[in-house]
């Protein structure tokens, strides 16, 4: 089934173009939700939500080439609706500031750890540094469009993202070091 | 290796951007489900807040409280109409005339109420054959004589002030089908109040005359009547005045104040990889006090229970210091022990944190209140337990709701006539687990208190 026609089975509401649909792109929604989630419970919920908006506004979709970047839109959007929405759940993050003292230089341990490690990684950042984060680095959304899908400011937007990857670096240099049971 | 930030970036991105990650396997049917066109909802139909559910609890407890004391104001007011339905006025009328009264049992026990709130002259009815006996003075004039009783003949006499005993002799061998010994009640149907008018005021006498007529009814040795005082036409006007008390339609508010000590059981959670080590809950009266106002009002439901409704403002706080660690060792030590033999020793960096959280509740309270010492004049004992569904408007958690339950102790004193002062050791009792600090503490607090109140009860 070509992309246009599974397109516009969809927008019928036929159930089996919807299976082949979500067999086809659940992988990498998922990986998408994992990423702007806080655990991959929350992930499972926002990617459940996310699915159902596509296959109630697929009737929109007028291009099948642009497909997967509008369910990644909407999966995305749905991230930031779910943000908006538990924001006053996430208490006042401060667990950086637990590292801040620290005066170790940095150590690249990006080539060194699994994905699904950084995976990990990147969900234990404060909401609003790990959604930046995402869209900024991830998904190649400037400061600006950041600024608008989160109505913060784009100085706002810039400095969250610094602080992200300064958590990150100091994440990652705690991993690196090698404990004595590795020698 | 990364060197800038945009190559550091470019890694990231690399590796994230197209990671794949497994749903759940039975997502797809969830979503498919999810995905149908939602059914429409009545409006309103929803509570699935804890917001509705706690109003709709205190609601149900309010209702719950004013049917009580709905009923009990009934069963209060019909009280005293049953046997006389001139009651209110009869029961209440001060007795200060005493007067010579016909009284005759009559089978007219069907008589009905407003027949008998009439009281008619009846001495004209008394046939010559009916043995109409004597009598009585009133007790507090001189003490009752012990008068022989011929048989078959009853005699009534003031016991109380408004009271009359009814002595009888041995009737059975006379008149078959009343027994001795057994109380019986005899409806009033008539007054005779000619004696006023030959004997004075200091002079009572009561007249009763058995009706043989009924086989069922059994004659009493000693029985008690209630006395009838002379009704006017004044006192008749003034039974609206007299009408039992309403105790549910009388709120009485009340204010409090409770200082608060804080405990509480406190669960460091693993977080992130961090270890929580040495943590000092500060124990100074100043890291863990709080306090609690109330203010609402109060129904008394009869003599024993109560009911209480208010408003509250609750503020907790704890301190405490503990170190973090990261759960792998930052670094390790060697030393050479010989030349074949190193000893590798782990080296962790701790930091210490100092960590003072103050919540800030509003909540609605509905308590239960039982009297110990009931009708007490001077200081009053009672227990009040209840709950309260709070909304914290400040802190550190991420339930937002809390119930809480609430228990004590109550001493009250009256201070005015309208204010009464109010001491009640108590608990109050955090229901669910909050999650503070980043989700690293969970902490459920318990606290015990002195509240101090007074309570006001308005004029009439």
């Amino acid at each position: 089934m070509s992309e246009i026609e599974l397109l516009l089975a969809c927008q019928r509401q036929d159930s089996r173009a919807q299976t082949v649909l979500y067999e086809r792109h659940k992988s990498r929604m998922m990986a998408l939700c994992r990423r702007y989630a806080r655990s991959r419970q929350e992930a499972e919920d926002m990617f459940q939500e996310g699915f159902i908006r596509i296959f109630q506004q697929i009737h929109t979709v007028e291009q099948p080439e642009r497909l997967l970047h509008w369910m990644k839109r909407v999966i995305v959007n749905t991230a930031i609706n779910w943000y908006h929405k538990h924001q006053h759940e996430q208490s006042e993050t401060d667990y950086e500031e637990a590292w801040e003292a620290s005066n170790t230089e940095h150590t690249d341990m990006l080539s060194r750890i699994s994905t699904e490690e950084l995976l990990i990684l990147v969900q234990g950042l404060a909401d609003g540094y790990r959604m930046v984060f995402n869209l900024y680095v991830i998904d190649g959304y400037s400061h600006l469009e950041i600024a608008r899908m989160m109505n913060i400011s784009e100085g706002t937007s810039k400095s969250q993202l610094a602080r992200a990857k300064e958590v990150l670096k100091q994440k990652l240099k705690k991993m690196g070091i090698v404990s004595y049971g590795n020698y | 290796m990364a060197t800038t930030d945009d190559e550091w970036e470019r890694l990231f991105r690399q590796r994230l951007e197209n990671y794949e990650s497994e749903p759940e396997d039975n997502a797809l049917e969830r979503i498919l489900e999810g995905a149908q066109p939602p059914a429409v909802k009545k409006p309103g139909g929803g509570l699935g807040h804890p917001y509705g559910w706690s109003l709709a609890l205190l609601g149900l407890m309010a209702i719950i409280a004013v049917r009580i004391s709905s009923y009990w104001d009934l069963k209060h007011a019909v009280k005293p109409i049953s046997g006389n339905s001139s009651g209110k006025t009869a029961q209440t009328a001060p007795t200060t005339v005493f007067e010579k009264t016909v009284i005759r049992a009559t089978p007219e026990e069907n008589t009905p109420a407003d027949n008998r709130s009439q009281l008619r002259a009846a001495s004209p009815q008394i046939a010559p054959d009916q043995r109409i006996v004597t009598l009585g003075t009133p007790l507090s004039q001189q003490p009752p004589k012990l008068v022989q009783v011929p048989a078959g003949q009853m005699i009534m006499r003031y016991v109380e002030g408004e009271k009359v005993e009814i002595v009888t002799s041995e009737l059975e061998n006379e008149m078959p089908g009343y027994e001795v010994g057994e109380r019986a009640t005899h409806p009033i149907i008539g007054l005779d109040r000619s004696g006023l008018d030959r004997s004075g005021l200091d002079r009572s006498e009561l007249l009763f005359e058995p009706i043989a007529s009924r086989q069922h009814r059994r004659l009493f040795l000693t029985g008690s009547l209630p006395a009838v005082p002379p009704v006017s036409a004044a006192s008749t006007r003034r039974a609206a005045a007299i009408e039992p008390a309403r105790y549910a339609s009388r709120p009485v508010f009340r204010t409090s104040v409770m200082p608060l000590y804080t405990f509480r059981e406190l669960t460091p959670m693993r977080q992130d990889d961090i270890v929580m080590e040495k943590i000092r809950p500060a124990t100074d009266l100043s890291a863990r006090t709080g306090w609690r106002v109330q203010a609402g009002a109060e129904w008394d439901i009869n003599r024993v229970l109560g009911f209480r409704v208010g408003l509250v403002y609750q503020q907790l706080q704890q301190q405490f210091t503990y170190t973090a660690r990261a759960l792998r060792s930052d670094s390790a030590k060697v030393e050479w022990v010989d030349p074949r033999t190193i000893k590798l020793t782990p080296l962790y960096q701790s930091q210490e944190r100092q960590v003072r959280t103050v919540w800030r509740y509003v909540a609605l309270s509905a308590e239960g209140r039982w009297q110990l010492s009931p009708g007490a004049a001077g200081v009053r004992h009672y227990l009040v337990a209840g709950g309260s569904a709070g909304y914290l408007i400040d802190g550190k958690s991420q339930q937002k709701w809390q119930p809480f339950l609430q228990a004590s102790y109550g001493i009250e004193r009256r201070l005015t006539t309208n204010l009464r002062l109010q001491v009640e050791p108590g608990i109050v009792y955090n229901l669910r687990v909050m999650q503070d600090y980043s989700r690293i503490f969970s902490v459920r607090p318990y606290s015990y208190g002195l509240t101090v109140g007074v309570r006001w009860q308005p004029e009439i």
